[in-house]
């Protein structure tokens, strides 16, 4: 049996670290599964869902999709969203308002990892090497596809943002 | 004052009461289970972090309230290696009862230190319940029996207290994702749905586009979709209360969970295998002790199929490790996906199948039991 001391300092190990995801701001360890509570809207039958595609030049000369599994290992693939959302790590992920309120009342900074850029850019194009592929430039191309939601047909596709990064 | 605190520790005792009567086991059955769970961390789900010192420098970006933000890099490829060996040597230990308990906490000590670094890709993983499960039963007696070097039986017997605990992780990790989703998908709104976020990110964002995911997205229509985020915040946030009801609702609950993530599994391809061996902790092992106990003794060829199967995972895991490739489940790289999936699809119905004999024989109990003669009935508390 647990006493009510035990009780209340089990409740604030587990409250506290929620509060602080809720936040924006999530420790490790702490007691939290996967929460995602957003949700998507449908109108006039439709759906809109975006999602990034990477590309390289091979050879000739032409964009080709880059196999995220492969091409990031051993990095495992559940990364590689966030990766391409931050430019494979050249751009950081901006946190959220109250994230940042979290992060200036507790005192705490991310680092500035400036210094090692080169040796990512490497890393990159030897990966890019790797897959014959030409190892100056990494495309990443955001596409939206509207679905209609009754007979699940594709309406239309098209791209929303496009980035290049450089490797030099 | 004094009748307030009296009133506060009648409640407090009331609901540990509950709680300890839902998920009780005995000294035999957690000993069946440190076995089962010591398997589990060499064949299914062993983290390896030797591969991070591979990684550009600039890559490093933990966890902002992460223990690894006292480090500069990635640590250094003989330390995380070490790491990785002493994980395997502790999972061995607590298989074969070696000092169980000191194994378990150096378990969770390395482990979480490693993973904090691995989380540096800009994304937390949530398989914090098997570190939970093994820090609730490293202060148990579940290294005192079926042990080659047990460890020292407690005065005070904490079994009770590791299982209740382990189920108010698992309750409250299970309200942490229901909470979000609670406010945001019950609602009433027909063309909105979180569910299908879920779908849609992980079919076309993600890829995972394998097992049910095509024929879920391109058959089921938008109203089911909204039925779907209504159960999904409903049994999230419920787990509490079929805790503090019974012992058999509670075990309701877990063969639910189970189902819920094999149709997971199926239809968003996210598996989850990790939280198996949580919910197994609450089975009943103890019909098996004897068997189990008997075959170490006299030899019986399950005595040499999971010997066999240890030095297997032994050679699997070390080749893993020097590899520099992360890994799970011995023998499936980790970029194989559907073939991931179909052993997870297998292990969630071997576990499914577990929790319904499990149940049937809770059932049985309950049903010859003096109080079942009575109102409260097998669900009753």
């Amino acid at each position: 049996m647990i006493s009510v001391k035990g009780t209340i300092l089990l409740f604030l190990l587990l409250v506290v670290p929620l509060c602080l995801t809720i936040l924006g701001t999530e420790p490790y360890p702490a007691i939290i599964l996967p929460y995602g509570g957003g949700s998507y809207r449908q109108q006039d039958q439709k759906i809109s869902v975006s999602y990034k595609v990477v590309y390289a030049a091979n050879r000739q000369g032409q964009w080709q999709e880059i196999d995220p599994v492969s091409f990031m290992k051993p990095i495992p693939v559940q990364y590689f969203p966030f990766l391409a959302a931050t430019n494979f790590g050249f751009d950081s992920l901006v946190p959220s308002h109250r994230a940042k309120r979290v992060h200036r009342f507790l005192g705490l900074k991310k680092k500035d990892r400036q210094k090692d850029k080169r040796e990512l850019t490497d890393w990159l194009r030897k990966r890019l090497a790797s897959h014959q592929m030409q190892d100056s430039t990494i495309r990443i191309v955001t596409y939206t596809e509207t679905i209609a939601t009754d007979t699940r047909k594709l309406l239309s596709k098209a791209i929303t943002d496009e980035r290049l990064i450089q490797l030099h | 004052m004094k009748d307030l605190y009296n009133y506060i520790e009648r409640i407090n005792a009331a609901f540990w009461t509950r709680v300890v009567a839902s998920t009780r086991q005995n000294t035999e059955s957690i000993s069946i289970f440190r076995i089962i769970f010591g398997l589990f961390l060499l064949t299914v789900w062993g983290p390896n972090y030797g591969w991070l010192s591979n990684m550009p420098q600039f890559y490093f970006d933990p966890p902002i309230l992460s223990v690894a933000n006292l480090f500069d890099d990635f640590p250094d490829k003989v330390l995380l290696l070490s790491i990785d060996f002493i994980l395997v040597a502790c999972g061995l230990a607590i298989t074969f009862g070696i000092y169980a308990r000191i194994a378990g906490f150096a378990f969770i000590f390395l482990g979480i230190f490693a993973t904090n670094f691995q989380f540096s890709f800009s994304k937390i993983d949530h398989s914090v319940l098997v570190y939970a499960t093994l820090a609730c039963f490293s202060f148990s007696e579940w290294g005192t029996k079926l042990a080659l070097i047990p460890d020292r039986s407690r005065k005070k017997n904490r079994n009770e207290q590791a299982l209740s605990l382990l189920a108010i992780f698992v309750c409250f990790s299970f309200f942490s994702a229901g909470l979000e989703k609670g406010f945001w998908w019950s609602n009433f709104d027909m063309n909105t749905s979180g569910t299908v976020r879920w779908l849609y990110d992980c079919f076309y964002g993600v890829r995972r586009q394998h097992l049910l995911a095509s024929a879920v997205i391109h058959t089921l229509p938008f109203w089911t979709y909204k039925i779907l985020d209504f159960i999904a915040v409903a049994f999230e946030l419920s787990p509490i209360f079929f805790l503090v009801r019974s012992r058999l609702s509670w075990k309701v609950w877990l063969l639910a969970a189970c189902i819920f993530h094999l149709i997971n599994t199926m239809v968003l391809n996210i598996s989850f295998v990790c939280n198996a061996i949580v919910y197994l902790a609450f089975v009943d092992y103890s019909r098996v002790y004897t068997f189990v106990s008997d075959s170490i003794r006299r030899r019986a060829p399950l005595f040499y199929v999971v010997g066999g199967l240890i030095v297997i995972a032994l050679i699997a895991r070390a080749n893993q490790i020097l590899s520099l490739i992360p890994a799970d489940v011995i023998f499936i790289p980790r970029d194989e996906i559907v073939h991931f999936l179909y052993f997870s699809v297998a292990l969630w119905v071997a576990v499914i199948c577990v929790f319904i004999l499990d149940f049937r024989f809770e059932l049985l109990r309950a049903m010859r039991s003096p109080r079942h003669n009575g109102s409260g009935g097998a669900f009753g508390s």
